[in-house]
């Protein structure tokens, strides 16, 4: 079962092609020369050829829907709609945060992936491994580190913080020389925001459980209410 | 090639839409998914909101499309989109879903100039309009006039150095406090004022080109309500609307017709949203008749963002061998 996976939450475009639970291909490109919108199409189509998959063989789409870039989920909700439609097969949209997060289930303690957004804050949750399953531990919400920092102080446990603008929070705890952080580690690793791979391992498994998505209603995960919307709510 | 299906895809400003053409000609369904309502209450379209609102709405109105066209995806051609201009986000929904179906059916990519969609408009269930003809297409984001040689050949000989037509009727209706959108409100309120009233500019009307530009005029309103306002002086807003809408009609009447008998070209045809105003279009088709001139106009429905017209002038692209690749990207002007 060939599974694609699309992530375009962040500044690298990232598909790739699962099968069983191994990766076939991981595709990233990291270029402001382009848009995701001008390269996805022809990316997926290189990936095809490379590999020798036949698109027909594709049997679902996983998409990452924020948080993240509105317009970078938009294309990669509306691409892997139009295909999933063309091809009749399931779409999955997985929430890029709890992406983030099975990357690391192994990990011993609670797991806080993070997402930069403006404004110097951040897009977070926490999760803790459950039967080889990721569990909510706090909801998705949007806040600065130091709020984000509070919060994680309070859990007895390990927690392990990880994802897109981490090189930020280290500066800035660098910078203030931050003490009493001993149950916070920091998990650094490249390509954070470009996680293709996981995102297609978790459809696949969604696939396999046929908790399918409703290719009609399938939305972007924005957290964020739109500038407009929030002022006329004040 | 008589029976070619496409399927139009337009999402660049405030309205979802999918249509399913035949042939070029016979419209077989059209389905528009309005945001006006929405946008009303922010008194103009709001991009972030319109974007989102397109992402709920292409894959419902596509499907309806289909549906009330008694069609599935194999029984399709060609899929044409709109890659600009418009507002980019909104632009991004519609041209990112049209491509990746015409690339996961494997079936030709059309990219379509919206404003060239709003020509095409003419071409539904209508007689053959013969080449060259120009074409003015007034809405809220262009005021072009543009001669149509053939079915793949445009010329742009105007268009508005700043404020569209459309724009400054909802800039000056806001202004007024009277809603949005400004068109059909000013329109409704000069029926019953004098025209004649007070007079406003008519902008670049002796320039030696065919561009517009209305943002003058409308800082012409402006400064004449707060004169008036400074002076504790009533302003009869239906002879201001009368007045104003005058203005703007003026301007596009003139510089429509000079440019018609500049190029010695006897058919004009209009476009866009604009269009619907019923005055304008009266006067148009008066003056033109002096001078020999006709004049051809789709219904009021297709005068506004449809993607009927876009399936139509993706037929006759098609029909000329012109598609494209699927790197095309959005552009906004
Ligand atoms: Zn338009």
């Amino acid at each position: 079962m060939n599974i694609l996976g699309i992530d375009t939450t962040a500044e690298v475009l990232n598909l790739a092609i699962i099968n069983k639970g191994r990766f076939i291909v991981d595709y990233r490109i990291n270029t402001a020369e382009k848009t995701h919108s001008a390269l996805i199409l022809p990316l997926f189509k290189n990936m095809l050829s490379f590999t020798g998959i036949e698109l027909k063989t594709v049997e679902g789409v996983a998409v990452s829907i924020g948080p993240g870039s509105f317009t970078g989920l938009r294309i990669g909700l509306s691409t892997a709609k139009g295909i999933a439609f063309s091809l009749s097969i399931p779409i999955i949209g997985i929430n890029t945060l709890e992406s983030y997060a099975f990357r690391f289930i192994d990990l011993p303690g609670i797991l806080c992936p993070i997402i930069k957004a403006r404004r110097g804050e951040y897009y977070y949750a926490t999760f803790y491994k459950n039967n080889n399953n990721l569990s909510i531990a706090k909801n998705y919400q949007c806040a600065k580190w130091n709020v984000i920092k509070n919060d994680l102080l309070k859990y007895n446990n390990d927690v392990y913080v990880f994802g897109y603008g981490l090189g930020d929070i280290l500066e800035q705890e660098k910078a203030e020389k931050s003490k009493n952080i001993a149950n916070i580690n920091f998990v650094v690793h490249n390509y954070q925001n470009a996680n293709a791979v996981n995102v297609a391992l978790m459809g696949e498994k969604r696939i396999i459980e046929k908790q399918y998505d409703d290719i009609y209603n399938l939305s972007p995960f924005y957290i964020s209410q739109s500038a407009a919307e929030m002022n006329k709510t004040i | 090639m008589k029976d070619t299906v496409i399927m139009g895809i337009e999402t660049s400003c405030d309205e979802t839409s999918v249509a399913i053409v035949k042939g070029g000609k016979k419209l077989l369904s059209n389905i528009i998914a309005s945001q006006m309502e929405i946008h009303k209450s922010y008194g103009g379209v709001v991009p972030e909101i319109a974007s989102r609102k397109h992402m709920e709405l292409i894959m419902i109105v596509c499907q309806e499309a289909l549906d009330k066209a008694g069609l599935s995806l194999n029984n399709i051609d060609g899929i044409a989109v709109v890659p600009g201009p418009g507002l980019k986000g909104s632009l991004l929904v519609g041209l990112s879903f049209g491509k990746a179906i015409a690339f996961a059916s494997e079936k030709p990519l059309i990219g379509v100039n919206h404003i060239e969609g709003h020509i095409f408009a003419n071409f539904l269930n209508s007689q053959d309009i013969g080449f060259p003809f120009i074409s003015l297409v007034v809405s809220g984001g262009h005021t072009s006039l543009i001669i149509v040689h053939n079915f793949c050949q445009f010329e742009v000989i105007g268009r508005t150095r700043d404020d569209a037509a459309g724009e400054i009727l909802d800039k000056i209706a806001k202004y007024l406090g009277l809603g949005y959108p400004g068109g059909p409100i000013i329109e409704k309120l000069a029926v019953c004022g004098k025209e004649d009233a007070i007079y406003f500019p008519r902008p670049l009307l002796n320039s030696n080109d065919f561009d517009f530009s209305f943002s003058g005029l409308k800082t012409a309103v402006i400064n004449y309500l707060i004169d008036k306002n400074k002076a504790q002086q009533k302003v009869n807003i239906n002879d201001l609307c009368a007045s104003f809408q005058k203005a703007i009609i003026d301007t596009i009447k003139y510089k429509t017709i000079a440019a018609a008998e500049k190029y010695n070209i006897s058919r004009i045809v209009l476009g866009g949203g604009v269009i619907a105003n019923e005055t304008l279009k009266k006067e148009l088709i008066e003056y033109a008749r002096n001078v020999n001139i006709s004049v051809y106009c789709p219904p009021k429905e297709l005068c506004t963002d449809n993607a009927a017209m876009i399936a139509v002038a993706g037929f006759y692209k098609l029909k000329a061998g012109i598609t494209d690749s699927f790197d095309l990207d959005v552009y906004t002007r």
